[in-house]
């Protein structure tokens, strides 16, 4: 199944960088939120705000997995920010 | 909240405000008897400053120990030219004075630390957060829940910038979103990252108007939404999120009942000092290389990037291991070391390490890997 991407600020840089972040990844069924963050290598402090389809996960690494994903969904990371 | 009559003067300075009728006499008047606190005179707390004051905040407070350096004028909109080298909050109440007499500025020239944020915060009925690192933010956050008052948060960083509204009393705290810094090193600041000149308006923007609707009620605040704008876009995203009944300092069962200093464990200093380590571009290294200079090139990247893309002759210590490993270093202490990671970030962290613990010519490569694959040699895959 298909899957949309979103990384945001720094994360944007998992990608390259014409695509600003946004893509998408093929998944086997039953993917988790946990599978996307494994597949970019992203640092468990860096994916603290992981949404899909605008709605926050919990940041719990069962309910993460627990997590089923749908073919159409998106996904959304934001690392923290600290510039000012 | 303000309960003096508005003056004649006041009346017409204020007229625009007296005549929303959602805002009126009662609205101004709250405005003129409020204080804020900004945390950061930089690229967010130079407009906030600006519009802060001339919409008649009573008191503002203005806590920043930096002086004016040249980079900060392409986005930090209080200071001129001729103010490079002062200090910034010195300016900064200057500017507001000129701007609007009512105001009354206080100044606190100072870092903010667990020490002093208690005392510093108490006073002020709004903090709004507009600093450039994180052991700032996290105390700063820290404080105000412990305070029971709301912060009013901005951050910004390439071309993007977010905005929310904390108040643990009826809403979700930073931590609630963000409950541990990050790894030192793993998140670029604007003076590594960049940033937009325009960026930091759009986002104070934001962040001024949510304190003038806490400081007179009107509106609904953006308490439990986090906002996100993308310039490059052009679009705006809000997310809805929830008070985490885990979350470390306002959950069901909080850990954190104490203010602590963050400056160790998130390994990017509070106080940005001129760093005591050089830069290299990435084809100076190539000569040096190519010269058989004497030299260390340090990686301090993970392992598995080290898998994935390496320049050949480096050796890799990474990062949250070189502290412990400092010893395998001696014999370079004296002599040259070129550090480097993926992009220049954790390698300056490393700089700083290294400078710290007396090793005597250090330098970061600039770019890191990533510019040596771009500039030097295609054959490194980009990662």
């Amino acid at each position: 199944m298909e899957v949309q991407i979103r990384l945001f600020a720094s994360l944007r840089e998992c990608l390259p960088q014409e695509l600003r972040g946004v893509t998408t990844l093929e998944l086997a069924e039953g993917a988790s939120v946990v599978d996307v963050i494994e597949h970019f290598a992203i640092e468990r402090r860096l994916a603290q705000m992981v949404l899909v389809n605008g709605v926050q996960i919990s940041r719990r690494f069962e309910e993460r997995q627990a997590h089923k994903l749908a073919a159409g969904d998106t996904v959304s990371i934001f690392p923290p920010v600290a510039g000012g | 909240m303000g309960q003096a009559p508005l003056t004649p003067a006041q009346y017409d300075r204020y007229r625009r405000h007296l005549n929303l009728p959602e805002f009126g006499v009662e609205g101004q008047r709250a405005l003129l008897g409020s204080s804020v606190l900004l945390v950061g005179a930089g690229g967010l707390g130079s407009p906030l400053a600006l519009y802060l004051a001339a919409a008649g905040l009573g008191r503002i407070g203005l806590m920043d120990f930096d002086v004016v350096d040249v980079s900060n004028l392409q986005r930090q909109v209080l200071y001129q030219t001729a103010d490079i080298g002062k200090p910034k909050v010195e300016v900064a109440r200057q500017r507001i004075q000129a701007l609007n007499p009512d105001v009354e500025v206080t100044l606190h020239a100072e870092q903010l630390t667990s020490e002093n944020a208690l005392e510093i915060f108490a006073p002020y009925d709004v903090v709004i957060d507009g600093t450039d690192n994180f052991p700032t933010r996290y105390l700063s956050n820290d404080a105000c829940v412990l305070l029971g008052k709301p912060t009013v948060y901005g951050a910004i960083l390439r071309f993007e910038g977010q905005a929310s509204t904390f108040d643990a009393s009826r809403g979700p705290c930073y931590r609630c979103l963000f409950p541990e810094p990050p790894p030192p090193g793993e998140v670029p600041s604007c003076a590594e990252g960049g940033v937009l000149g325009v960026l930091p308006g759009m986002i104070a923007m934001i962040q001024a108007t949510e304190t003038v609707k806490l400081l007179t009620g009107i509106g609904e605040p953006l308490i439990g939404r986090f906002l996100h704008y993308d310039a490059l876009e052009m679009k705006f995203n809000e997310f809805r999120f929830q008070k985490d009944p885990d979350c470390p300092l306002c959950g069901d069962s909080p850990t954190i009942t104490e203010l602590v200093d963050y400056e160790g464990f998130c390994g990017v200093p509070a106080v940005e000092e001129a760093p005591a380590f050089g830069e290299v571009s990435a084809s100076e290294v190539q000569a040096r290389l190519t010269a058989g200079d004497d030299f260390l090139l340090l990686d301090v990247r993970r392992d598995d990037e080290y898998e994935t893309a390496r320049i050949d002759g480096s050796l890799l210590i990474p990062l949250d291991q070189l502290e412990s490993r400092l010893v395998e270093l001696g014999e370079w202490k004296d002599r040259r070391v070129i550090v480097h990671c993926h992009k220049g970030g954790r390698s300056a962290a490393a700089c700083a390490l290294l400078s710290g613990a007396g090793f005597a010519d250090i330098s970061n490569l600039v770019g890191g890997i990533d510019a040596w694959s771009l500039t030097i040699d295609p054959e490194v895959p980009r990662y």
